[in-house]
């Protein structure tokens, strides 16, 4: 038998412990005070860089404004976003935007997918193996259109590998038929890296429970990536898909370094639409509701993405 | 779990707005400081970003200027693709250099918006003589005020192959002088293999529909059409402007087509340029890309020789007044910014800047000059300064040009017939010009 002692003076039964009103903070003033000075200066940034930019770009959105000119934003209300949707132009550049983000997404995606269970095994030189692919991420963007601006070119690599093989030359950025792709390709490849280390982080927190019960329940190699670890990527795989998405359908460099939007336009997305509208024609009214309506396009795509794979997932 | 599973949406939601609107709201802020106070330093933008160009200013001029005037110079070099971009901004945040550098087609939207100061007073305190010297000086004048200093001049020539003359049965002492000409040659120096050009007979500036324009900028002037007339109204949807689109057309379409290359980088291609690698045996080239190729291919540029102006009906060429040199109007020490123009156009600097940067140098007295006249890139230009013509004068040419730009891609690809797509052009580039 235990026998409890308990010291001198004290109380057998706890202090009786005020309850807390809903919504006050149990710090005192003085904390919160300090807590609201400490995250003051992040605020501030975060408020200068971000939210006052974007709240002036929907007020250029709204108005008239040659830079060049002195007489500064004219407002016009909603004429600009009426412009822009009426512009032929505009659903063109939807329509490459459209094209290029699902291309990459459809070659890097399962790509990803694919080096990630590649590499998740276990043999020597695996860690090089995982370091070299992911290679490319670190590389800046611009950086690397510049090297596949040779590689693409004339004379460059892949046609020097054609004419090996007894193939002609191909304009694979001057030619309108192969632009879009050839950029699709760069950019899968760019995306590739990036996306496989994350899908190996969410493989490799599959729990081995789960596998060496699918292996006692007689399921092969196949059957258990379909019917149990593909299942638990689906979170991962929304995310990947969802933020290259996002960065996807704002993609500019590339695109101004190798094509500038052209050949005829073909390669013209609506971020490159966009800089052409506000420092070639220096309309920047509407290039600031492109870049609004460029905005809703993302937040619904992305949207729809979750959507969709959150009813996956959850079936 | 509804619930759960709604909160998580919102919070997804939330994530995407913020980082799709960071995104859209993202850029940067062109320049900083002021256009000058007095203490700060002068501040120039140089157009381009050449390393010769880049090395003589920073070593050689900009030392000189300070030395002589006590003036402190800071020179930035900024990339013809990004100019348009960095002056918008600049502007529109106050932050404009004192002096800044363009080509000469942006002259007159500058002048119309008060973004650059007439130059006539300085001028006039210069010696008449100094002043009748500068070889492209009324090509900077928009309504017959002084806007823009050229600083040196440019053309397009066409440039062959001798040896590729030579072994076609051509010759090589008696380039093409009109159309005709140049498309007989073509046509015998064209490689087919199969249905394949292996070898252009003649290519022309097409790296960007900007240059495609400028190729159909010289076939139109040699028709004796014009893109504007005086008064600003287009004509190069014009009979002269339809005939000369459709025969440059007709060099890259068609079963008779010689020519390829279409979007492909050509201006300072240097030993890279198809003339020099051997797929095309005939190009027309401004003077900065054929100085590239002597220095970067001196045995094969000792093979190409370059022809006076094509002619139609008349001989020329497209070209004119090159970059040049404006003083920001929100400029706070114009006086000094107008001693740094003044000083890098003075006779031993025009003729250096050339010699760094290749082109026709902007005094007149420097044709004679012995070192320029035995440069082979810089000789046959100074010969046809007098044949090269340029853009028109006219505030929103930029935007207008980029109208015609697209249009001339467009027929040069074989989807629009020209004289549709010049007339589209026109009439878009009229709407911008009424805007």
């Amino acid at each position: 038998m235990v026998t409890k002692t308990r010291p001198p003076g004290t109380s057998p039964r706890p202090h009786p412990v005020t309850p807390r009103r809903p919504g006050r903070s149990p710090l005192r003033s003085a904390q919160r005070r300090a807590g609201w000075i400490l995250v003051l200066p992040a605020v501030l940034a975060l408020a200068l860089v971000t939210i006052v930019p974007i709240g002036y770009g929907f007020y250029l959105s709204l108005t008239s404004y040659n830079p060049v000119e002195r007489g500064g934003p004219t407002f016009h209300g909603l004429n600009g976003y009426l412009a822009v949707l009426r512009s032929g132009e505009f659903w063109h550049a939807i329509w490459i935007t459209v094209q290029y983000a699902s291309g990459t997404l459809i070659l890097a995606v399962p790509g990803a997918l694919a080096l990630a269970l590649l590499v998740n095994g276990r043999f020597p030189g695996v860690a090089l193996f995982r370091a070299v692919l992911y290679l490319p991420r670190v590389v800046p963007l611009v950086a690397v259109s510049m090297i596949w601006l040779w590689l693409y070119s004339h004379d460059g690599l892949f046609n020097y590998l054609l004419d090996l093989v007894g193939l002609p030359p191909v304009g694979f950025l001057t030619d309108e038929d192969t632009a879009l792709l050839s950029l699709i390709a760069m950019r899968a490849w760019k995306a590739l890296g990036g996306s496989m280390i994350i899908f190996l982080a969410g493989l490799q927190a599959v729990p081995a429970s789960l596998l060496e019960a699918a292996s006692v329940d007689g399921c092969g190699r196949w059957r258990t990536l379909r019917h149990v670890i593909l299942p638990l990527l689906v979170p991962i795989t929304t995310y990947v898909v969802v933020v290259d998405l996002i960065y996807l359908a704002q993609s500019f460099s590339e695109i101004y370094v190798l094509t500038s939007g052209g050949p005829l336009s073909s390669t013209t997305v609506l971020n490159m639409l966009i800089y052409n509208e506000a420092f070639e024609h220096y309309r920047l009214g509407n290039a600031s509701a492109m870049a609004f309506l460029l905005f809703c396009l993302i937040f619904g795509l992305a949207y729809l993405s979750i959507r969709t794979m959150a009813r996956g997932g959850r079936r | 779990m509804v619930t759960k599973s709604r909160g998580a949406s919102r919070l997804a939601a939330g994530l995407i707005a913020v980082m799709a609107l960071t995104g859209c709201g993202a850029g940067g802020t062109a320049g900083s400081g002021g256009s000058g106070d007095g203490a700060s330093p002068l501040r120039v933008w140089f157009p381009g970003n050449l390393a010769e160009e880049v090395s003589w200013v920073n070593e050689k001029l900009v030392p000189a200027f300070e030395a002589e005037h006590k003036v402190d110079v800071q020179v930035e070099f900024v990339d013809w693709g990004n100019l348009a971009t960095r002056l918008s901004t600049a502007f529109a945040g106050g932050t404009a250099p004192d002096v800044f550098g363009h080509g000469n087609a942006a002259a007159a939207g500058y002048a119309a918006n008060n973004r650059a100061i007439a130059l006539d007073d300085y001028l006039a305190k210069m010696p008449a003589s100094d002043v009748k010297d500068l070889t492209f000086l009324d090509q900077g004048k928009v309504d017959g005020k002084q806007v823009i200093m050229p600083l040196r001049g440019f053309g397009h020539l066409l440039a062959y192959r001798t040896d590729l003359f030579q072994e076609a049965g051509l010759d090589p002492a008696a380039p093409p002088a009109t159309w005709q000409d140049l498309r007989a040659a073509a046509d015998k120096l064209v490689v087919r293999d199969g249905g394949k050009i292996t070898r252009s007979g003649v290519i022309f500036p097409a790296d960007d529909p900007t240059s495609m324009s400028q190729a159909f900028g010289s076939f139109l002037f040699q028709a004796g059409g014009d893109f504007a007339d005086e008064s600003g109204t287009i004509t190069w949807n014009s009979d002269a402007g339809q005939r000369a689109l459709a025969f440059l057309a007709e060099f890259y379409n068609g079963p008779q087509a010689v020519s390829t290359g279409l979007g492909e980088a050509t201006s300072g291609a240097g030993a890279q340029h198809p003339l020099v690698t051997g797929r095309a045996a005939m190009a027309v080239i401004d003077e900065a890309t054929f100085k590239t190729i002597h220095e970067q291919a001196p045995d094969v540029a000792a093979k190409i020789k370059l022809a006076p102006p094509l002619k139609d009906t008349t001989a020329a060429s497209f070209g004119g007044a090159g970059n040049g040199l404006f003083i920001s109007a929100d400029s706070s020490r114009k006086d000094q910014a107008w001693k740094f123009v003044e000083f890098l156009l003075r006779p031993a600097n025009a003729k250096a800047y050339v010699q760094a940067v290749g082109g026709i140098p902007a005094r007149a007295s420097l044709a004679t000059d012995p070192e320029l006249a035995a440069q082979p890139y810089i000789k046959p230009y100074m010969d046809a300064a007098a044949q090269f013509r340029g853009n028109p004068n006219v505030a929103t040419w930029t935007q207008q040009r980029e109208a015609l730009a697209k249009e001339i891609e467009a027929v040069l690809r074989g989807k629009t017939p020209a004289g549709q797509a010049l007339d589209r052009a026109a009439a878009e580039a009229e709407a911008l010009a009424k805007n």
